[in-house]
């Protein structure tokens, strides 16, 4: 347990578990100062990276290849990019593709040439390709086309790109896929949180390697215009720079992630929940900070006005999260003054309101106070560690179960619906797919994601196995006679030590909106204008309104978040 | 081919769990493996071969072992039949029990018969030992005796081999214990310097082989910076299990995909 833990629990009341750790609380998180692309942005500016291009060989169509060179606090970094052309018909943002605009690695130290042709052979092929251990990061993008061709168009003919067209489409590229860890022969996870600190938070290479695209795309459109037409050509204005920010597409994939790593979502959740906890109970309420409050709402509203976005229930959602966060704003004129804390505030929400809304309030209170929450981001990694108590007797093990998987004990299997869904790889490029169990072969082949059933099948074992043989008998006898209990003990052993990690929900049932779990993961990556595309995918945007390469070493307000389009 | 500890723990894990592994199992079987291996002690080409017989099994559950599996248990001694399996299903338990007796008496002993693999217990060793316990692992093999301890709050254990000599038929070690894996956990250095002094009087004779925790630590170093080696031939044959686990796509089935 670390010391925040310790600190939080002695002093500060946490939101429970329940609340917190349900999926459909989850799916309505928003970005926050905790978000990994606000501390990378922070880290970035503070340390005051020094980022240039060292090769910038692109055709007139802008094929080539691009090297910047990142000088960061500790190390230097090379990332390299691979522009292609590739064909309107073929240009998909699925896993299962396998050509695109742009593809791309984030390697430790400097490169050469005989470096860069050897990952020219391998980087573009991706998934089929080998890389080596010097790499952290390796990922693709696809071009926005449309908003693509109107800004180098825009450019080319002297002018800067409309706003009211970026506010619809906020990016010149989508990523669609930003792969780390060890995948495909790259630096595992501990080598580059031991070897490489400037990236040693969760997904910090991933997000920054998001971003160099950002920055890429705003680099190619500027060149591409200049070539097209050199003597009307401009450059891009910086506030425009600024508002381009990075497209993402996000599919199933990112949701077996969340279940598997639940000590490190319970990490996140603990850091932010811990920062909800302090501005909520220590955060000072006065004339300054109420007026900080209400201008960054005035924001909010106006960049949930420009957010468009065709899915009629997301449309809905922000409508309702407008209207209700102009209701706080009203609350806070009346009554702001009166408060002797921001309790009075959150309850009132908590009663009236949808939990978009009071999530984006805890996001937005967590503005008010950095110095109450910046330093929670110190607290963002674990060494997860999935251990078996041998020693714990079954009546213990029972008890557990009851007290901390209640709401896994809930659940009634029996009822119809419950077993709607499965959860399986498939064979093309092992994408985690959700099948329809009546109708749709594999079941068999199962992956072990739904935990409250994984959950309830072992509790009956167990009170079948305590019937059998005794109550104060020892996990490890209970093992060997239910060797296939091994896995499930040894995670509910393990997560009952931790306030939250367990995702409370049944990801069988045919309720269940594999959404939620995308977007929770979306907002502590701090991505924002969720644009669902179906109940399984959804694209959204990164860094809009990010510093650029040229903003670093110039005052930073950190105030990027939730960016509006501003004409010059 | 080099690669990295999160892909070759994805590859062991869909391999194990193909070939009819459970939850938990599967896991185990890939931490242990991959742990072994980058630590030095060449896990990889014993796991090998045995991987043509985890893979002439699959779905049986031959890797399980069934409830008449711990065939003796006294205070401070059991003793485990693993049915000609592998220790990376059978050495988990084996610590587990020694370690709860040991919690009680101070120094337990668990006995695997018919155990493969053995080595590969030294990662439960190196769990065990993080409970704050000292441990012990050793085996006969041929004439040698391999040895395995651990102290608390060192982060590797030290590998020693000796060559047996002049054994009679009450030793333990004797010809009947050529596939045993004999597993010590004690809650105190001198508990197990006692049970040393009392069964293995081969430990006061040359060492023919010394692996010591910084030896340990350095191959694990240098796997993860540079990477694991890996016979590219082997983890064909890792992803080919694997594809056990893989469903066939359909039209159907591209509607559940993500995007």
């Amino acid at each position: 347990m670390n010391s925040a833990k310790n600190i939080i629990e002695n002093i500060l009341p946490m939101r429970p578990s329940e609340q917190v750790m349900d999926l459909k609380r989850l799916g309505s998180m928003h970005q926050s100062r905790l978000s990994f692309m606000r501390a990378l942005m922070r880290k970035i500016m503070r340390e005051k990276w020094s980022i240039k291009p060292t090769v910038f060989k692109l055709d007139e169509h802008g094929y080539g290849t691009v090297v910047y060179s990142v000088q960061a606090k500790h190390n230097t970094y090379s990332f390299v990019l691979f522009s292609n052309y590739l064909s309107d018909d073929e240009r998909n943002d699925r896993v299962i593709a396998e050509k695109w605009d742009v593809t791309m690695t984030l390697c430790i130290g400097e490169t050469n040439d005989e470096q860069i042709a050897d990952m020219k052979k391998n980087v573009p092929k991706q998934e089929a390709g080998r890389v080596n251990s010097n790499m952290i990061v390796l990922a693709r993008g696809n071009k926005s086309s449309r908003n693509f061709d109107y800004v180098v168009n825009m450019l080319a003919d002297g002018h800067q790109p409309l706003m009211s067209q970026l506010a619809d489409v906020g990016y010149l590229y989508r990523t669609t896929a930003a792969y780390g860890s060890g995948k495909f022969g790259m630096a595992d996870w501990a080598k580059v949180k031991s070897q490489c600190p400037d990236f040693s938070r969760p997904f910090s290479a991933e997000m920054f390697t998001c971003y160099m695209l950002r920055q890429f795309s705003i680099d190619q459109a500027e060149s591409l215009a200049s070539i097209k037409s050199p003597n009307t050509a401009v450059p891009m204005d910086d506030y425009v720079k600024r508002y381009i920010g990075i497209g993402n597409s996000t599919g199933l994939g990112m949701a077996p992630y969340l279940i598997r790593h639940p000590q490190l979502v319970g990490q996140w959740m603990f850091a932010r929940e811990t920062a909800v906890s302090r501005v909520v109970y220590q955060g000072e309420v006065n004339n300054e900070t109420l007026g900080k409050l209400t201008n960054i709402i005035t924001k909010v509203l106006r960049h949930i006005s420009e957010t468009k976005v065709p899915d009629a229930i997301q449309t809905k959602r922000n409508e309702d999260l407008y209207n209700e966060l102009s209701q706080v704003q009203e609350w806070l004129n009346e009554h702001g003054l009166t408060c002797a804390d921001w309790q009075v505030l959150v309850r009132y929400v908590e009663t009236n309101f949808s939990m978009e809304t009071q999530e984006m309030l805890n996001s937005l209170l967590m503005e008010l106070y950095p110095e109450l929450v910046d330093e929670l981001e110190e607290e963002l990694c674990v060494d997860e560690r999935y251990e078996i108590q041998p020693e714990m007797s079954l009546s213990e093990l029972k008890q557990l179960i009851e007290n901390k998987y209640k709401w896994a004990l809930k659940i009634d299997f029996s009822q119809q619906g419950a077993n709607y869904f499965f959860w399986y790889r498939s064979e093309e490029k092992m994408e985690p797919r959700l099948g329809q169990r009546s109708i749709e072969p594999g079941e068999e082949k199962e992956m072990p994601l739904t935990i409250a059933r994984l959950v309830r099948q072992c509790y009956d074992r167990l009170c079948a196995d305590i019937a059998k043989y005794s109550a104060n008998d020892l996990v490890a006898y209970f093992l060997i006679r239910e060797s296939d209990m091994n896995g499930i003990v040894k995670r509910i052993q393990t997560m009952s030590k931790d306030y939250y990690g367990e995702i409370q929900g049944n990801l069988a049932d045919e309720n269940m909106l594999p959404l939620d779990l995308l977007r929770c993961k979306l907002s502590f990556f701090g991505a924002s204008k969720f644009d669902p595309k179906s109940k399984l995918w959804v694209r959204n945007t990164m860094f809009q309104g990010a510093p650029t390469l040229s903003d670093i070493g110039k005052p930073f307000a950190d105030d990027w978040y939730f960016p509006i389009a501003m004409e010059k | 081919m080099k690669a990295s500890r999160n892909e070759l723990n994805a590859l062991f894990k869909q391999a194990f769990e193909g070939v009819g592994f459970d939850f938990g199992g599967y896991e185990n079987a890939a931490d242990m493996i991959i742990w072994t291996q980058m630590h030095g002690m060449n896990s990889f080409d014993s796991i090998r071969q045995r991987m043509s017989f985890f893979a002439q099994r699959k779905r049986l559950l031959a890797e399980q072992l069934a409830p008449d599996t711990l065939v003796l248990d006294a205070k401070d001694n059991s003793v485990i039949d693993a049915k000609g399996n592998s220790s990376i299903v059978a050495a988990g338990m084996a610590f587990d029990i020694a370690y709860v007796k040991a919690l009680e008496s101070g120094v337990a002993q668990t006995t695997v018969l018919n155990c493969h693999d053995r080595k590969l217990a030294i990662k439960k060793l190196v769990d065990c030992a993080n409970r704050g316990f000292v441990c012990l692992a050793y085996w006969r093999d041929g004439e040698t005796l391999h040895v395995i301890t651990s102290n608390t709050g060192v982060c590797c254990p030290e590998y020693f081999q000796y060559k047996l000599e002049d054994l009679d038929d009450s030793d333990c070690l004797n010809e009947k214990h050529q596939q045993t894996l004999f597993v010590v956990c004690a809650s105190h250095a001198l508990g197990l310097q006692e049970y040393i002094s009392n069964n293995l009087p081969e430990l006061k004779g040359n060492q023919s082989f010394i692996m010591s925790p910084t030896m340990m630590k350095s191959s694990y170093m240098a796997a993860l910076t540079n990477g694991i080696e890996i016979d590219n031939s082997f983890w064909k044959e890792l992803a080919i299990l694997g594809k056990e686990v893989l469903v066939e796509s359909t039209e159907q089935s591209r509607m559940g995909a993500g995007a």
